[in-house]
């Protein structure tokens, strides 16, 4: 048992590296995609068919195909286009991206959710769309997304360990060498116990929202 | 001068004609009812005097300025920011409220006169204030849309609707969504504005009411005008078959 623990205090160091580039993973994502879904899903709203078409598109792509594989194309396929992306930017790149078609679909319908009378009271009272948007539509929308959204949240902490296909050096890329290097697996638990504290942190956020 | 000029608008959803060659005019202070069968076009005609709903052809005059004429036969508006500020002229009360749940009562009423007027919000919150007093909320008035009853809550939308200092307000059958022992106390609320030399189209089913406040009556059916007149012309002395057989109908 001693043995067990010197060994996961040995690793430590290792593990707490890479749970750190996790979580830059997890924030910087966090930060590009929600923007960028909440632009989406307004833009997608709007009544011209071929930007509506744009939006459709780029969302089936997004939700149609494996993230994985959406990463892969990043990093590996759009250097072919004169595109060349650092293996972290190429997972920001790509999440952010894939996260926001996600939140996209979630912000719209919420945003359809929303009683008409909303919108016509808001205009009777001389409001403008978007002082209808950000006063009224918005902020009763917020309610009711968290606990899509929450789910959503929690579903990135893990993927982010998809980086680790291209070498970035998060969580489970730090346990996986530590398993090639000395043959025992205790590093994997040590990581999968850090990706459930994570989640549950978030878990209680979200409860407390 | 009149503060409403209609004349000849037809509304159409889809191939659905829900207005029909409507005229109206409506003077400084005259309190006009609208009764009609459901779908007659009560409330289609009120929303398009605010614009929530935009007509197919025919002219609007709020207060002397156009807000859409017809041009080669089809409705043309002014632009869309001279359209916002002209229905600031009109104030809305609608059937179901439509108070915004995620304010309080006073934050409902400060709303536009703050962020569309431009007003401080030392000024909207103590018209506010007076208005809540006013319509009888004067100790609710921090308590969100949920923790007030439907009656309250129609009473904090009229509040929020004069809070605009409207010229004209239109009521969208305000009480039909209320049980029937509290919808006096929002017909009282009507009552002093109606008083108090306060332009008001109320399309409505209640009949006593209507009788009581009005100036004139409209009756509609099937997108037209069938009937016009005094209270006393309408309700006791109905000309057309259609007006004799609605009042039949709905007076047991």
């Amino acid at each position: 048992m001693s043995e067990f623990f010197s060994y996961v205090i040995r690793i430590w160091p290792a593990m707490q590296q890479g749970a750190l580039v996790s979580l830059e993973i997890f924030a910087v994502t966090l930060i590009l995609s929600l923007p960028l879904g909440l632009l989406v899903a307004l833009v997608g709203l709007v009544k011209f068919k071929p930007v509506r078409w744009l939006i459709n598109t780029y969302i089936w792509i997004m939700r149609g195909t494996p993230l994985l594989l959406q990463l892969f194309f990043v990093y590996f396929g759009l250097p072919t286009f004169g595109i060349t992306l650092n293996s972290i930017t190429s997972v920001f790149v790509a999440f952010a991206l894939n996260y926001a078609a996600y939140f996209a679909e979630i912000f719209r319908a919420g945003i359809l959710s929303i009683d008409k009378g909303q919108y016509e009271a808001s205009q009777a009272l001389g409001m403008t769309y978007s002082q209808t948007m950000r006063r009224i539509i918005i902020p009763q929308t917020v309610k009711r997304i968290i606990p899509p959204l929450s789910n959503e949240v929690i579903t990135l902490i893990k993927d982010t360990s998809l980086a680790t296909y291209i070498t970035v050096p998060e969580l489970l890329h730090a346990a996986k060498t530590a398993v090639n290097r000395d043959s025992v697996t205790t590093a994997y638990l040590v990581a999968a116990i850090i990706y459930l504290f994570l989640t549950l942190i978030l878990t209680v956020i979200s409860k407390k929202l | 001068m009149d503060v409403l000029n209609i004349k000849n608008i037809t509304k159409y959803f889809g191939t659905f004609c829900a207005l029909n060659d409507i005229s109206l005019n409506v003077k400084k202070g005259e309190v006009i009812s609208i009764i009609g069968p459901s779908g007659s076009g009560k409330s289609t005609l009120l929303r398009c005097i605010n614009r929530i709903e935009k007509i197919t052809s025919g002219s609007i005059t709020i207060d002397g300025t156009a807000m859409v004429e017809n041009v080669n036969g089809k409705a043309k508006y002014i632009s869309e920011k001279e359209v916002r500020q002209l229905i600031l002229k009109t104030g809305m009360v609608f059937q179901h409220f439509n108070l915004f749940p995620h304010m309080t009562a006073l934050q409902n009423v400060i709303e536009a006169p703050i962020k569309v007027q431009k007003k401080s919000r030392e000024e909207a919150v103590k018209v506010a204030e007076e208005l809540l007093t006013m319509v009888g909320l004067g100790e609710k008035m921090n308590n969100y849309p949920v923790q007030l009853s439907g009656g309250q809550k129609q009473r904090a939308a009229i509040a929020r609707a004069l809070a605009l200092n409207p010229l004209l307000m239109l009521f969208d059958e305000p009480t039909s969504a209320l049980d029937p022992e509290i919808t006096g106390a929002v017909l009282n609320v009507m009552r002093d504005p109606a008083k108090n030399n306060m332009t008001m189209l109320i399309a409505t089913h209640e009949m006593g009411f209507a009788k009581e406040v009005s100036d004139r009556v409209i009756f509609m059916d099937n997108g037209h005008i069938v009937e016009e007149g005094t209270p006393a012309e309408i309700f006791d002395n109905p000309k057309s078959d259609r007006l004799q057989h609605f009042l039949e109908s709905i007076i047991r």
